[in-house]
């Protein structure tokens, strides 16, 4: 299968077929394994959404500043792994990593919400901090599975 | 031989593999695709600009600490067509016992 061949006569037998499929099937690999996020990275991602339910404990006028700085969190964790592997990656593209991205949604508005009716029970602001500190946990082993994800669909048949 | 049609501007290996390379991301840094197509800059740009030119690959300039990046990316277009080329490459290879017989 040679280049030039290739672009004015695309035509090939069913061997040059399975060829084409695997150099492909490699490309893609190849990405898979560049693509690894780095062991910071859920740990962070973590931090930064169960830092976002968690700051409800903070008072009234510290809350949008907490939320602000895990955004901040957020966003340069991604800008950090985007710089490193070179590579850009919506959370909410489709294959199954979009039902984890779902599930983190999900899971944050339920402990959002949770956290302000605790928040209103127990002034001391532990309802908040319990609820930010599991959905961190939630939240970054979700990151982790949905790197997971990601990467055993791009070592998949190409489709 | 076959008469099943490939598309020509996908079907050259190194723009194969750029159209894999970027199937599998949103977009892909220039230099992350010209690692692992193994090309120079000028080969992977003459590949790139051809499947600009199809409407198959989005180029885009980001300037980031004065450092000039070039992302690359696979349009509607051009993911649809790689769909197609992928769907008959494995029809064709579902032909290879016949091919040995």
């Amino acid at each position: 299968m040679t280049d030039e061949h290739d672009y004015h006569s695309p035509r090939l037998d069913a061997r040059d077929a399975a060829g084409a499929l695997d150099v492909a099937r490699q490309a893609r690999a190849r990405i898979a394994a560049r693509a690894a996020t780095p062991w910071w990275y859920p740990p962070a991602y973590g931090v930064g959404v169960g830092g976002l339910v968690a700051g409800l404990a903070l008072p009234d006028r510290w809350v949008p500043i907490s939320a602000a700085a895990c955004m901040l969190l957020l966003l340069g964790a991604y800008a950090l792994w985007r710089r490193q592997s070179g590579l850009h990656v919506f959370g909410w593209r489709a294959g199954r990593t979009r039902t984890i991205a779902v599930g983190i949604g999900v899971a944050t508005a339920l402990a959002g919400a949770l956290a302000i009716a605790l928040r209103d029970r127990y002034p001391d602001g532990r309802g908040p901090l319990v609820c930010g500190v599991l959905l961190g946990l939630i939240a970054a082993r979700a990151s982790a599975a949905w790197d997971r994800a990601w990467r055993a669909e791009l070592l998949e048949e190409p489709e | 031989m076959t008469e099943l049609w490939l598309d020509p501007v996908i079907h050259a290996p190194v723009r194969l593999q750029i159209c894999a390379l970027l199937s599998a991301t949103d977009e892909a840094e220039f230099s992350v695709v010209r690692e692992e197509t193994r090309v120079s800059d000028s080969v992977l740009s003459k590949h790139i600009r051809q499947l600009e030119e199809a409407g198959y690959v989005r180029v885009r300039k980001a300037t980031v600490a004065s450092r000039q990046r070039t992302w690359l990316a696979l349009t509607r277009p051009g993911s649809r067509a790689l769909t197609t080329y992928f769907r008959t490459l494995k029809r064709l290879a579902a032909m290879v016992p016949d091919a040995d017989a």
